[in-house]
């Protein structure tokens, strides 16, 4: 474990984070944010963290580096078939609705983390017959865990809500037998089949990059699960602002199960449906 | 399927019609008397809303609007919206409201109008009605009676408990039951023994225990232990949270320290009480699971330790409980934690590893984690290792130090420095021409970390690497083995192709003496064209405290780049130069934060007194980093200001400037910063750090306290008391004892209790001759607790 950061740098580094990559970090988080970024100041050649923020602050030639300290700093603890109702219930008013309209639909899984997300939805579009008419976008801003989801190599972490683990509620048996033939197990680790993997369309986007989220165009359905909670009132208040501009018409949102936008007066309808929660654009 | 839909936005907004009714309300309480009658009759309005505005606008009235709401409470019952928000009135106005409730509770026969009058008492928390609520406790009217119970309650203090006990001890359910809470809170040693004889009684027990664990008193533990091993299941679970509670409450009046944790297993036979534990987890909230945690680690034997073990694996806080009690458990845990991670996945593995290696242990299961396929498993293990200090290690850890996680080999790199060994230089040495480029560099770092004399030569040859990384190891490592070829080599690297090479020689040359030629080579790099160059130029003149190179770099506080802008800044703060003085206060004002803050720090640095006035008002600027960077600067002078800004920062809305004030004041000599500390422990948001900070330096706190103990009031005197209590120092049990002999009764009894609590020997014979004779009769109580075998 490093040394703490003062108080005066913690404050001014866990600013800068937060306004570059909009996650927040509050007093709680001191000594595993000293940890993660003690360990790049040191990585990138740099002795002092403070010499380490003038770097990041000024120098042009640090967006490489700021890449490494998100794949540092972000938590990507996920695993397949997480909520899984509310994964049913986009697809089931959502996609489908889209399908049925223009013969098509596009979902995006935005903070996918290392892709357990984006697998278990072109599972689950498998499992419906949809999935050759579903185009699937899935971001993230750290190159690292994007490139874990590409290589499609899985600890046994994110096989917890599989079996012979209790899977969670609305786990089928059609959709355990695709899990099955997918999602092959090596001892404590597991391989992604490539044909799904090169079925998603990953990408690096910043969420709080206005013009790359706008640059992915509009899309059915927006999953960005478990990801807010990183984020201050304000940076969520901004991220909701750019996911809205990428829902279509009739399309919808859908957050964590422990989150909520209601304290932040979106112009978002939210609708419960079976449970889970679906946000759209209020059209009246 | 059915679809309820919900607006997202659900603020609490007012309608353009409760807005206009809330602006004529506001009207109202401006003309003040004139406008109570108007006000009492909108106390029925049907909008919440408007409700409360009427509610805060009689309130504010004071005086006036006393009489009206009075009426309210006796004639006009008949409508309940205004009869609550009659009361609501009475508790918030700022008016007579104590003596005109006493009145009407002495006089009114009719319990509805006498539970009003309590209700708003307690909520008040009226101390000088504490004689007639207690008389009031014992109502032939049930609700009465209750009212007046849960209004002692609200109160607290010690001169409530005589009633409560009494209450407690009638065994009448309604009034016993509110009664049980209330004790509980008291926190008085007197309610131990009350609330232990409820244990017995079903109907009671649970209540019962929940409230021993309440008053925080080491006297409870062994009650509360004995249900650990009784029927039923479920007050295991009850008793176990209790003691969880109890040991909080404790530290929190008393500081940390063993008492309770060593009380448990002393009362209770430990292996079956860990059984029964256990059995009580099932279906638990995580809540009760944390605090199942902490009386597994208390109790400690080898059923507590393994299932301890599995809940490390649990999601926090359970499994953050867990650690906290395995590691506290110290080398007891060790084997059965070595054993686990012996067998454990990486997963388990990552959980345990941060909690090794606080005691001795054997080192051979650690070893084995080095070969993890995690990376983070690595570090942890690397981590441990450091911390069990066994050189032993050091070989395998050469091993990892070239690992491709740059984590990994920084994290063996960090445990061969702190182990050190008779190997370590073989080894590095070894290293240093090692094919790997990774390995090679961390080699160099160790090199450079224990100054080896026979590195110098590495080093050196080192400076001619292909690779920049390689270089700049070995230009970090040079001054730090003492012997001028090493500054020769930096010098002549400091017109080195590479910007990245040159920038490393100047900030190398920061750290060796002040000679000619390395200033010389500093001040061209100044000029340099590469901005990290000029950098490290800035930073190293300014180490150097060059005072010859001001002007240049001052220049540089107008460079086209940031960094250098912000090193041209901190450089200056060495200086003695006037100008440098000059610039410094120029930048403290500059628009970019950073060169602002690096202005401030060097103000700090630099210590002129006519610093201060600039400090101070950057303590109130709008970001927390820069008030953070002033008050720290601030606390570097000796200046009288300097007390009254940390004082007011402990208040500042963000929290990490308040912990920062609160630091600083702690490590402060002088009555006025004890002061300071002292006004916090009256502000919940920062009581418990003004506690602990009054601890440190704590034999010099002791008068300060102790002063102010004199003339503390109810409130105040408990805070005062457990300020004292938890210095646990000679110097502060000595001061606790001499409050019993003040004449304020308030100190004597908050004294009283504290003793009796700490129960030592010193406290038991200081109770026991000063308290004995006290002219209170609720500190000759305590003290005949204590008396009481």
């Amino acid at each position: 474990m490093s040394k703490p950061l003062a108080p005066q740098l913690f404050a001014i580094l866990s600013a800068l984070v937060e306004e570059t990559l909009g996650i927040h970090f509050g007093p709680e988080d001191l000594e595993p944010f000293s940890d993660k970024v003690s360990a790049r100041a040191r990585e990138a050649g740099f002795e002092s963290a403070l010499d380490y923020y003038y770097f990041l602050r000024y120098d042009t030639a640090a967006r490489g580096e700021r890449d490494a300290l998100a794949d540092a700093l972000v938590v990507g603890e996920t695993y397949f078939f997480r909520e899984l109702e509310a994964l049913r219930a986009g697809v089931a008013h959502a996609l489908l609705p889209a399908i049925a309209k223009r013969g098509r639909a596009r979902v995006w899984s935005a903070a996918c983390a290392t892709g357990e997300e984006p697998v278990s939805l072109a599972l689950l579009l498998d499992e419906t017959g949809i999935r050759d008419r579903t185009e699937i976008v899935a971001t993230d801003v750290s190159a690292r865990a994007l490139g874990k989801a590409r290589e499609g190599i899985y600890s046994h972490r994110s096989l917890r809500a599989l079996p012979p683990n209790t899977p969670g509620a609305g786990f089928t048996d059609v959709l355990r037998i695709l899990a099955d033939r997918t999602i092959v197990r090596d001892g404590m680790r597991a391989n992604v089949a490539r044909a799904v993997t090169d079925g998603i369309d990953y990408r690096q986007v910043n969420l709080l990059d206005d013009a790359a989220v706008a640059a992915l165009g509009t899309f059915d359905l927006v999953l960005c699960r478990n990801v807010l909670i990183y984020f201050s009132d304000t940076t969520v208040k901004r991220v909701v602002s750019s996911l809205s501009r990428a829902l279509g018409d009739d399309a919808r949102l859908i957050i964590g199960a422990s989150e909520s936008l209601l304290r932040f007066g979106t112009m978002l309808r939210c609708e419960e449906r079976g449970g889970a929660f679906l946000y759209s654009r209020d059209l009246t | 399927m059915s679809a309820t839909t919900i607006t997202a936005a659900i603020n609490l907004v007012l309608s353009p019609e409760d807005r206009a009714r809330v602006g004529r309300i506001e009207a109202l309480a401006r003309s003040g008397a004139e406008g109570v009658a108007s006000l009492l009759e909108l106390l029925t309005d049907p909008s919440w809303a408007v409700r409360r505005a009427v509610v805060a606008a009689l309130a504010s009235i004071d005086g006036a609007a006393l009489e009206g709401l009075g009426d309210i409470l006796v004639e006009r019952r008949g409508h309940e919206g205004r009869l609550a928000a009659a009361v609501d009135a009475l508790v918030a106005s700022r008016g007579a409201v104590d003596d005109r409730m006493m009145a009407l509770a002495s006089s009114s026969a009719a319990p509805a109008v006498l539970c009003d009058a309590v209700q708003v008492l307690g909520r008040r928390r009226a101390r000088q009605a504490v004689p007639l609520l207690a008389k009031l406790s014992t109502h032939t009217d049930d609700n009465v009676a209750a009212g007046s119970i849960e209004a002692l309650g609200r109160i607290g203090g010690v001169d409530t408990v005589d009633a409560l006990i009494a209450a407690v001890e009638a065994r009448d359910f309604f009034r016993t039951f509110p009664a049980i809470d209330a004790l509980g809170r008291t926190g008085d040693p007197r309610a131990v023994g009350s609330l232990k004889a409820l244990l017995g009684d079903p109907l009671y027990a649970a209540e019962a225990a929940r409230a021993l664990g309440r008053t925080g008193h080491e006297s409870a533990v062994a009650p509360l232990a004995a249900l650990l091993v009784k029927p039923p299941i479920a007050l295991v679970r009850t008793a176990a949270v209790a003691l969880a509670e109890l040991r909080e409450r404790y530290e929190a009046r008393f500081g940390d320290n063993d008492a309770i944790r060593t009380a448990l297993p002393q009362t209770v036979e430990r292996a079956h009480a860990s059984d029964r534990v256990i059995e009580a987890m099932s279906g638990v909230a995580p809540s009760e699971l944390v605090a199942i945690a902490r009386v597994l680690g208390w109790l400690g034997d080898d059923r507590a330790i393994a299932q301890l073990v599995e809940m490390v694996m649990l999601d926090a806080p359970v499994g953050l409980a867990a650690a906290d009690a395995l590691r506290r458990l110290g080398a007891i845990a060790t084997s059965h934690l070595l054993a686990a991670v012996r067998a454990g996945d990486s997963g388990r593995r990552l959980r345990l590893l941060p909690i090794i290696g606080y005691t001795a242990g054997v080192i051979d299961d650690l070893l084995l984690c080095l070969e993890d396929q995690e990376p983070d498993v690595r570090v942890r293990a690397c981590e441990a290792l450091a911390r069990l200090g066994n050189p032993a290690a050091v070989s395998a850890l050469f091993r990892l130090i070239g690992d491709r996680d740059g984590r990994v080999s920084q994290a063996a790199a960090a445990a061969i420095q702190s182990l050190g060994s008779l190997e370590t230089k073989r080894l590095a040495l070894e290293q240093a021409v090692s094919p790997d480029t990774r390995t090679r560099r961390a080699a160099l770092r160790i090199i450079s970390y224990f100054g080896y004399a026979e590195g110098l030569d590495v080093l050196i040859a080192a400076m001619t690497d292909d690779d920049e990384k390689i270089r700049e190891a070995a230009i970090y490592g040079l001054p730090l083995v003492d012997d001028p070829r090493g500054t020769e080599a930096l010098l002549a690297s400091a017109t080195h192709d590479a910007p990245r090479t040159r920038a490393a020689v100047m900030r190398a040359l920061g750290q060796t003496t002040h000679s000619p030629k390395a200033v010389s080579a500093l001040r061209a790099g100044l000029a340099d064209e590469d901005a990290w160059v000029r950098y490290y130029a800035c930073q190293s003149l300014g180490r150097l405290k060059v005072d010859a190179a001001c002007d240049t770099i001052v220049a540089l506080m107008q460079d086209a780049s940031g960094q250098v802008r912000v090193a041209a800044v901190e450089a200056l703060a060495h200086l003695i130069d006037p100008r440098a003085a000059a610039a410094l206060a120029t930048a403290a004002r500059a628009d970019d934060a950073d060169m602002r803050r690096a202005a401030l720090l060097g103000l700090g640095i630099a210590k002129r007194a006519e610093s201060v006035a600039l400090l101070r008002e950057a303590a109130s600027a709008q970001d927390s980093a820069t008030r953070l960077v002033a008050i720290g600067a601030l606390s570097e002078f000796d200046s009288a200001d300097v007390v009254p800004t940390l004082a007011h920062a402990c208040s500042d809305p963000d929290d990490a400037v308040r912990s920062a004030a609160i630091g600083y004041l702690s490590t402060r000599p002088g009555p006025d910063a004890t002061n300071a500390l002292l006004e916090q422990l009256f502000s919940p948001q920062v009581r418990d750090r003004a506690l602990e900070a009054l601890a440190v330096a704590a034999d010099e706190r002791v008068d300060g306290v102790l002063a102010a103990l004199e003339s503390a009031d109810d409130e105040r005197a408990p805070l005062l008391v457990a300020a004292l209590a938890r210095m646990r120092r000679p110097s502060s049990q000595a001061a606790l004892a001499s409050a019993l002999s003040f004449e304020n009764v308030h100190a004597r009894r908050a004294a009283a209790s504290a003793l009796a609590a700490i129960g030592t020997a010193e406290a038991r014979d200081a109770l026991l001759r000063a308290g004995a004779a006290d002219p209170d009769a609720d500190v000759r109580r305590i003290c005949a607790a204590v008396a009481r075998p």
